[in-house]
């Protein structure tokens, strides 16, 4: 009996948490799991939106079968790891690089922050156009630059070796500042004292920053690197801007290719099924890092 | 291990003078306690023998050597900081290990020196583990022990205590001064606590507004003070001051508020200026019957007892004098003799500057 009069008032905190929770709970549900349900039942069908009054025919996983058997596609994804894997790269060398320096206090400091976290204001298919003009084989400012330097015009967008080189050089252009963000972000996380123990320790500049400012900055540059993976396996502007997926089909990216089967032949059942395998696909990295940085977490 | 001299050092912060004008001489294996309230400039002298501040103007030298323009690196100071400066990615192990690989040391003398400071200050079982899992007095030995590996020229401690329990801070205390003398380790430690600085100090540097006020033993601080702001800041609980001038044969307390007999040196220090007079609680006592010298008939305002010890406040005017009697005194009860013990009297210009008698130096 002693215990009665606590019962209703936990019950109430309890329905409380719920009613507030409802409506994010909600609108989560609206936004992702009922598009995503949508998007797992379509990637079974035969289905165009184009005509909704045919009626879808059941595939199973046909789609998938079709897909995944395809050469084509298997170029587009060739073609994607190789992009996302140069344009991470570049972005996270420049970027750590660029953050190390400005760890430093020097007058303009603030102000040459804020003119790298410019390009990553724009709109990604503006930064497209205005690369795709900059890359102009003819009076583009980039072969300008060059041939006043004597060298020899390239042909940036319509060769695929140079292709790949000018989306790579566009992206890493636009979210490098997001690397600087996040390294200076880490970087300043690290306290003072540690630095100064390092200092103290009659450490080397190198030896302190791959021994302790790295290591340390792991957990954010890691989130910052699974973003950055994720975001430019995804990238679809720039390569809509500046090369179309040309020359022919050769810098096709997947999710490029996604957009194509979906808005360009409608064949909506078969794009459904490539965009759960990116989903797969990207769900998976994810979890790999979150394990990792599940682990971290518990170590430090 | 080496002499550190501290000559004319200035440290200015803009229009914040930090420093102004310290001259220190500490003697090899010595243990200095910088002591002082908090903006007093002990640690950013502290930091100026680390490197870790350049001054304004002034000097350092290590054993006669100048160090002034050396950075942190090349001075081989070790220093152990008031938070954690334990690499949290790494084990206690491989946090000692550090300063060592980083000067490229063999791996056989590495594994050499880490099982002797491991069994100095008793690590082997944490050897393994990581600072986040330590508590904060094990932690701290770890950092003892990563500064002390490398046998730096001057081992720093900037408060390393104030982070762990009391209890545990005791014990820590102890060991850290026994293992400074079996190391031979010339210290300089940075507190503002002055019981921790009398229990370690051989010399205590007490300062003041960026000026070192009194230097010297614990016992001469606190049997000593030259002026005032040492009275005041050695000591629990802190001395008493009170005004007096001469009236006749006697001396007038507070304006006046009571008038009390004091022997004839003090009397002269006094002269015809009004003084301040400095005693501490320990030398206030209840009596039952008038003595000779420094005896006031009062009324405690409060009392407090703590085990053997009865504490009792009075007030002489404005200015509230703190005892200590080893017999219970009754509050409330009216009338008390509190006599002051003339022998521990000290006598204070109004500036705060001790007055000594002539035949005193």
């Amino acid at each position: 009996m002693s215990n009665t009069p606590q019962m209703p008032r936990e019950l109430s905190d309890r329905v409380l948490c719920g009613i507030f929770i409802m409506p994010t709970l909600g609108v989560l549900l609206l936004m992702v799991a009922y598009p995503f349900i949508s998007l797992l039942y379509y990637s079974s069908l035969s289905f165009s939106v184009l005509r909704p009054l045919v009626p879808a025919r059941d595939m199973g996983l046909l789609n998938y079968e079709l897909l995944l058997t395809d050469p084509d596609l298997w170029q587009r994804f060739i073609f994607t790891g190789k992009f996302v894997f140069l344009t991470v790269t570049v972005q996270f060398i420049l970027g750590i690089t660029v953050a190390y320096y400005l760890q430093r206090d020097f007058r303009a400091r603030d102000f040459i922050f804020t003119l790298f976290m410019l390009p990553m204001m724009l709109c990604p298919i503006v930064v497209g156009f205005l690369w795709r003009y900059m890359f102009n084989s003819e009076w583009g400012i980039v072969n300008v630059i060059i041939a006043a330097f004597g060298g020899t015009k390239l042909d940036w967008l319509g060769v695929a070796d140079n292709a790949i080189i000018a989306v790579v050089i566009a992206d890493a252009w636009m979210w490098t500042p997001f690397v600087i963000l996040l390294a200076t972000a880490a970087f300043r996380g690290i306290p003072k004292n540690l630095h100064e123990a390092a200092s103290i320790d009659g450490v080397s500049a190198a030896y302190r920053f791959f021994r302790i400012t790295l290591p340390l900055s792991m957990p954010i540059l890691l989130i910052a690197l699974l973003l950055r993976l994720i975001d430019a396996f995804k990238q679809y502007d720039l390569f809509f801007a500046l090369t179309g997926g040309g020359p022919g089909a050769e810098t096709m990216t997947v999710s490029f290719e996604v957009g194509k089967i979906a808005f360009k032949y409608f064949y909506t059942g078969q794009a459904s099924a490539l965009a759960v395998i990116l989903l797969i696909i990207i769900v998976g990295l994810s979890m790999v890092f979150v394990r990792y940085l599940n682990n971290v977490g518990k170590e430090q | 291990m080496a002499r550190v001299e501290i000559r004319d050092l200035r440290v200015h912060f803009g229009d914040v003078i930090a420093v102004d004008g310290v001259n220190l001489d500490v003697e090899d294996g010595e243990f200095v306690v910088f002591l002082g309230p908090s903006g007093c400039g002990k640690t950013t002298t502290l930091r100026c023998v680390a490197g870790l501040e350049s001054p304004t103007s002034g000097e350092i030298l290590f054993d006669g050597k100048t160090v002034t323009q050396l950075d942190s690196m090349n001075r081989n100071v070790a220093m152990v900081f008031q938070f954690i400066s334990l690499y949290p990615h790494l084990t206690v192990r491989q946090n000692i290990a550090f300063p060592l690989k980083a000067r490229r040391l063999p791996k056989a003398v590495i594994e050499e020196k880490i099982q002797w400071v491991s069994r100095i200050f008793d690590l082997a079982e944490i050897l393994d583990l990581r600072p986040g899992r330590l508590p904060p007095g094990a932690r701290q030995k770890a950092a003892l022990a990563r500064s002390v590996v490398r046998d730096p020229n001057v081992l720093l401690l900037d408060e390393p205590l104030s982070a762990i329990d009391e209890q545990f801070r005791e014990e820590m205390r102890w060991e850290l001064r026994h293992l400074q003398k079996e190391l031979g380790v010339t210290s300089i430690y940075v507190t503002h606590d002055q019981r921790e600085a009398m229990s370690l100090a051989d010399r205590i540097v007490l300062m003041n507004e960026g000026k070192i006020v009194q230097v010297g033993a614990p016992a001469e601080l606190f049997n000593d003070p030259t002026n005032q702001f040492s009275g005041f800041f050695i000591g629990s609980p802190a001395m008493n001051f009170v005004r007096a001038r001469r009236k006749g044969e006697k001396a007038a307390l507070a304006e006046g508020a009571a008038t009390i007999a004091l022997p004839d040196n003090v009397m002269q220090l006094m002269g015809d200026q009004e003084v301040l007079l400095g005693i501490r609680p320990q030398h206030v006592a209840t009596i039952d019957r008038e003595a000779e010298f420094g005896c006031v008939r009062t009324t405690p305002s409060q009392v407090n007892s703590v085990g053997r010890e009865h504490w009792f406040d009075f007030q002489l005017g404005d200015t509230t004098i703190k005892g200590m009697s080893q017999s219970r005194v009754a509050q409330g009860t009216g009338e008390i003799i509190a006599r002051l013990d003339v022998e521990h009297l000290h006598v204070f210009d109004l500036k705060g500057e001790r007055l000594r008698g002539e035949d005193r130096s």
